[in-house]
């Protein structure tokens, strides 16, 4: 009963984040179920049929090669996912390192990652992960690569500061003096104590990663085809915007739906973390 | 100020170059033969084998790399950003031609941005908890959820097309007409972001000690609305200015390619998928340039702004 | 009172005949300006030095400004005089002799001698200058040595008068005067290019085209008619062209009346051809241009020619047309385009059979099929990867799996010719010699622009034949014998030629059908009438 009570109020109190969890759990459960929810197949095809409007038969259409709108945004959801999953993925991990090592072993160590980030930070994301598609080459393997190797740097800033404020906290002072190795300590004390922020950075993170995912793609270097990315099945209906502007609407749809939801999520746990939490 | 300004400065310089070493490297390692994609022009197996071997010579291609890169940065330091690898024009004058559409562009969205945000943001904080800060604040996190590309596209499809109110693309020598739309699209990711952190700074200043003790000593509501609390919540939306700017700049490279406008962005993404390496790092040092600078005069505002921030410059 | 009644009707015939003769017959009008937008990639420049013909839309531009001594009739495809008045070729067809046309001048005023002829042909093999188009003068006797440096001049060109040039190849070439109609062989005057230099001639050319260069702001080019044209001004008074590379931008811009006239895109043409005014106002045409997917015939199961006519069967090359193109291209049957004289018209090509499609695979071995790369331009509708895309389906159904791997245009060139691949999808063409346009299939072109690495010694031996014959209809025969067999042997996959499309405003006329490249309009043919919102003074 008292369990029921405060699940209510919970979700009235933090209606951002009931919604953006809401919305986000819709993306995932659509990603997982794709085939069952999909009617046809993202390839499949019937060239007799190409560029139709909504319909009994393709409820969102079918774009210029007679491919079934509807079943490519569903299964859509699964390249986005894929790509916020393993683009912070690997800023994580970097991230966090890096901010550990920057913050805990400070002088030479902080300056060069600073420097690093400092670098980085010289350039818009989006640029730099073109760069690094540039050589890489397009494809939707690369695009992980490319955002995880470009937008660490809110990661490693976030846990840098954290860990120098709880550096000199007394508990870290005891346990370097009873001996406890670097690693335990960063790992035990220091690393649990960034967990929330981190969440509140991944979530939101996830909202950029996909939209700049899906920006690589509308310019043409993510998923090749015939996979369905919505940013490349929006370059692909850009020609079609007059004849059959369903197959730009929709993935775009798809796209605003979950970016947002995964700013509702994290604006939410922001909320409850810590509202002032700088997460840029 | 000035000290601060100068070191500012001078830390930029260094970051520069390395960034142009990072970028050389990653262009060196680029598959694909420049000189061959030059000769490759002439389509359908017309190639002259020994015209490429000609055009490696020519270009230095055959030398080593810190003597390719210090041969770069030497010319880039006098002004010559070599020559496009695919159409032989010169990168200095290619990047001369579109630079003001971009900066025409970004501007233009950043003064909208700006203007818009930091009004919406303040109004939706005078009137905090009515429908309209509430239809505000879900208008600022659409705007940052909604993706350029797709809401330039739908803007194109609705006032362009079914409308037929505006050009549909093109720059058209930059007239209202054309840059329209444009700057609507991409302004409007920042207008909301700015929104947002207007409205939630506005809203802490306004709750503190000094904003009412200057309302009990009976300053007009305006008065206090403008002089204390706008003034005082400048910092954070400053702040939120220089960190979003990124985003803006990057997405002119979006914006640009879905209204056509022949700016830097533009440039940039046909190089990047042309193997274009002279143009790709011609444009992407400009676009680090602007950044820099840009991102020079918020800081220098922050300054001004912010005393504490001159003296205090670790991380 | 008859012989009056007579009379008056005469009389009254007489006046009301020349009312209906004008009504019936619009006649001509100076002036105006033209607007059209260029839609291939940005003007790269207008020195032909620069360029390739595969800048479609520099090309474009250059045409307007630039004459060479012989030009190609947009309708017909023959060579007609240009600069050159007239041509005589010696008795062992190796010696051309050009008679410069006597009062065509230059922008400036100068009027044209052999010796820009000379000039104009050697700046373009000249190595420092670095023209791409050397192809077109490679054959002439002189040209290696000019270009290793040992010689000051190309000795095969020789400036016999003020009016006369003898060009000596060193063997027979059946396409010479083609190449001379080509962008990369017009004539420019000297002492303009060396009055400002390469960088500034290419941004503000002067030639002896029937326009003069206005203005280069940004991406438009204006042109103004040239009065001292020896075919007489043109009736426009200006042209402006710009590049728009976004098809909806120049559909939109068109349908506001802001364009004069614009080649249409597969996607405008479709809601064009229902267009009650506009379906009125539009010509269309093949153009020269063969798309195709081409196979390795070094690799796997290409080696095989059953599975090579497998893939050809598998495809509805005619509901792709319709569907995917929205009629925009004439299904292929096979090498040439119906506009080129070597065209069969009775030559069937392969039709939509895929149980005959997976009959032949099981013949050759591959039952279940087998797994193929492809790779191509990430972005061409037409002839990149998503024409790829769109046949997929029709492939998968009898077996043949494919992976389209987009590749940046240079970097498959490169792999191509080096054979490291199995697949790729292109068009062929934009040549209006039919030998040059079939010869990438000789098998001495391996390595070169014999993609296919096909090789058939009976195709060597008519291609062969019809390079050294001079008669026009044997030499058709030839090729034609020599398409069949190509066909048969199926290197490519035949798709379709492109469809040209070009649609104008209802006061325009003028405009021409052109086979080499719609967009290479002849706009000295053109005039506005008053109706025209910029139809001037």
């Amino acid at each position: 009963m008292r369990k029921r009570v405060s699940m209510r109020k919970f979700i009235a109190r933090n209606k951002t984040l009931s919604i953006g969890a809401l919305m986000v759990a819709i993306v995932c459960l659509v990603a997982i179920f794709a085939p069952v929810i999909a009617p046809y197949g993202y390839a499949e095809a019937s060239m007799r049929d190409a560029a139709k409007p909504p319909s009994s038969s393709h409820l969102l259409g079918t774009d210029q090669y007679g491919r079934d709108v509807l079943s490519r945004v569903v299964y859509g959801t699964r390249l986005s996912l894929l790509i916020g999953i393993f683009g912070q993925g690997i800023n994580i991990c970097i991230g966090v390192t890096l901010g550990l090592i920057a913050g805990y072993f400070g002088s030479r160590l902080d300056d060069a990652i600073l420097g690093l980030c400092n670098i980085l930070l010289c350039l818009p994301v989006l640029i730099l992960a073109m760069a690094v598609m540039a050589v890489l080459g397009p494809g939707l393997m690369n695009v992980f690569i490319a955002l995880g190797l470009t937008n660490w740097t809110y990661d490693c800033r976030l846990v840098r500061s954290q860990t120098l404020s709880i550096r000199e906290e007394e508990y870290v002072s005891a346990a370097r003096a009873t001996g406890c190795s670097t690693v335990r300590i960063l790992a035990r004390h220091i690393l649990p104590n960034c967990v929330g922020p981190i969440l509140v950075l991944t979530t939101l993170g996830m909202a950029d990663t996909i939209l700049i995912g899906a920006a690589l793609g509308f310019i043409g270097l993510g998923a090749q085809p015939p996979q369905p990315e919505w940013g490349t099945m929006l370059s692909q209906g850009r020609d079609y915007i007059r004849l059959a502007s369903w197959i730009c609407t929709f993935p775009g749809l798809a796209l605003v739906f979950t970016i947002m939801g995964f700013n509702l999520l994290g604006d939410g746990l922001r909320d409850l973390v810590d509202p002032h939490l700088r997460t840029r | 100020m000035l000290g601060f300004a100068v070191r500012r400065v001078l830390q930029i310089i260094p970051t520069l170059i390395i960034l142009t070493m990072i970028l050389f490297v990653l262009m060196s390692i680029l598959p694909g033969d420049p000189a061959f994609i030059r000769a490759s022009a002439v389509k359908q197996g017309r190639i002259d084998l020994e015209q490429v071997e000609r055009l490696r010579e020519e270009w230095g291609l055959n030398d080593p790399l810190p003597v390719r890169y210090f041969r770069w940065l030497s010319g880039v330091l006098r002004g010559d950003l070599g020559r496009s690898y695919r159409t032989g024009q010169d990168v200095g004058d290619m990047l001369k031609e579109r630079l003001p559409v971009t900066l025409r562009l970004v501007i233009l969205s950043m003064l909208v941005a700006v203007i818009g945000g930091v009004s919406l943001g303040f109004i939706a904080a005078m009137h905090q908890g009515t429908i309209f800060d509430l239809a505000a604040m879900f208008l600022a996190v659409a705007g940052m959820s909604i993706p350029e590309f797709w809401s330039g596209l739908m803007l194109i499809l609705l006032v362009g097309v079914t409308w037929r109110l505006l050009p549909t693309g093109g720059y058209g020598g930059g007239d209202l007409a054309h840059i329209a739309l444009p700057t609507l699209t991409l302004g409007f990711r920042y207008m909301a972001l700015i929104a947002r952190v207007t409205r939630s700074s506005v809203l802490d200043v306004a709750r503190n000690d000094y904003v009412r003790t200057a309302r009990g000593k009976g300053l007009a509501e305006r008065a206090v609305r403008f002089r204390h609390i706008l003034r005082n919540s400048l910092i954070p939306i400053t702040t939120i200015i220089g960190l979003e700017f990124g985003w803006l700049l990057a997405n002119t490279v979006v914006i640009e390619m879905v209204f056509g406008l022949p700016g830097i962005g533009y440039l940039l993404v046909m190089s990047v998928l042309r193997k274009d390496l002279v143009a790709m790092q011609g444009g992407i040092l400009v676009i680090a340039a602007v950044f820099l600078l840009l991102n020079l005069v918020v800081d220098l505002l922050y300054g001004f702004l912010d005393p504490r921030i001159r003296y205090e410059r670790k991380g | 009172m008859n012989r009056f009644l007579l009379a008056g009707v005469l009389v009254l015939g007489l006046l009301i005949a020349p009312a209906v003769i004008a009504v019936g017959e619009a006649q001509p009008r100076y002036g105006g300006t033209f607007v059209t937008a260029i839609p291939y990639e940005e003007i790269i420049g207008l020195d032909p030095l620069r360029l390739t013909i595969w800048n479609g839309s520099s090309v474009g531009v250059i045409i307007q400004i630039h004459e060479g001594a012989v030009k190609w009739n947009t309708t017909t495809l023959e060579i007609e005089p240009a600069l050159a008045e007239s041509w005589q070729l010696s008795e062992d067809a190796r010696i051309y002799t050009l008679h410069v046309r006597k009062g065509a001048k230059f922008h400036n005023g100068r009027e044209v001698v052999a010796q820009d002829f000379k000039y104009s042909f050697e700046r373009m093999m000249d190595p420092e200058l670095g023209g791409l188009s050397t192809y077109l003068f490679s054959g002439v006797v002189g040209v290696d040595e000019y270009v290793a440096g040992t010689a000051d001049e190309i000795s095969g060109i020789v400036v016999v008068s003020a009016s006369e040039l003898r060009v000596t190849l060193k063997q027979i070439d059946v396409s010479f005067l083609h190449n001379l109609c080509e962008p990369g062989a017009v004539i420019v005057p000297q002492e303009e290019v060396d009055a400002i230099g390469l960088d500034a001639f290419n941004r503000d050319p002067v030639g002896a085209g029937p326009f003069k260069f206005g203005s280069w702001i940004g991406n438009e080019i204006t042109l103004e008619a040239f009065d001292g044209y020896w075919g007489g001004r043109p009736y426009l008074d200006t042209i402006k062209l710009a590049w728009r590379p976004e098809p909806g931008a120049r559909e939109a811009a068109f349908d506001a009346g802001e364009l004069d006239g614009l080649a249409a895109d597969p996607t405008s043409y479709a809601r064009w051809k229902e267009d009650p005014v506009v379906s009125q106002h539009m010509i269309e045409g093949p153009e020269l241009w063969t798309r195709h997917i081409g196979f390795n015939t070094e690799w796997g199961p290409f080696r095989l020619k059953k599975v090579r006519q497998a893939f050809n069967y598998a495809i509805d090359k005619v509901t792709m047309v319709e569907s995917y193109l929205h009629g925009k291209a004439y299904p292929a049957t096979g090498v040439f385009p119906p506009v080129m004289d070597a065209y069969d018209p009775e030559l069937k090509g392969y039709g939509y059979d895929p149980e005959k499609a997976k009959e032949l695979l099981a013949e050759a071995g591959y039952p279940d099929g087998f797994t193929v790369d492809i790779v191509g331009d990430p972005t061409s509708p037409d002839w990149g990867i998503p024409a790829v895309v769109a046949v997929m389906p029709y492939l998968e159904a009898v077996g043949i799996h494919v992976n389209p791997i987009p590749t940046e245009y240079g970097a498959m060139v490169e792999q191509v010719m080096r054979g490291d691949f199995e697949g790729w999808v292109d068009a062929f063409g934009g040549v209006v010699s039919s030998l040059n346009y079939i010869n990438g299939f000789h098998s001495s072109n391996i390595g070169t622009s014999n993609w296919a690495r096909y090789s058939n010694p009976a195709v060597d031996a008519l291609l062969d034949l019809a390079g050294r014959t001079t008669d026009d209809d044997t030499r058709i025969a030839y090729l034609r014998a020599a398409e069949l067999l190509i066909v048969e042997d199926a290197p490519i996959w035949f798709d379709n030629y492109n469809k040209a499309v070009y649609v104008y405003q209802p006061w325009v006329h003028g405009v021409q059908p052109c086979a080499v490249d719609i967009t290479y309009q002849d706009y000295e043919l053109v005039w506005v009438d008053d109706t025209s919102p910029r139809a001037g003074g």
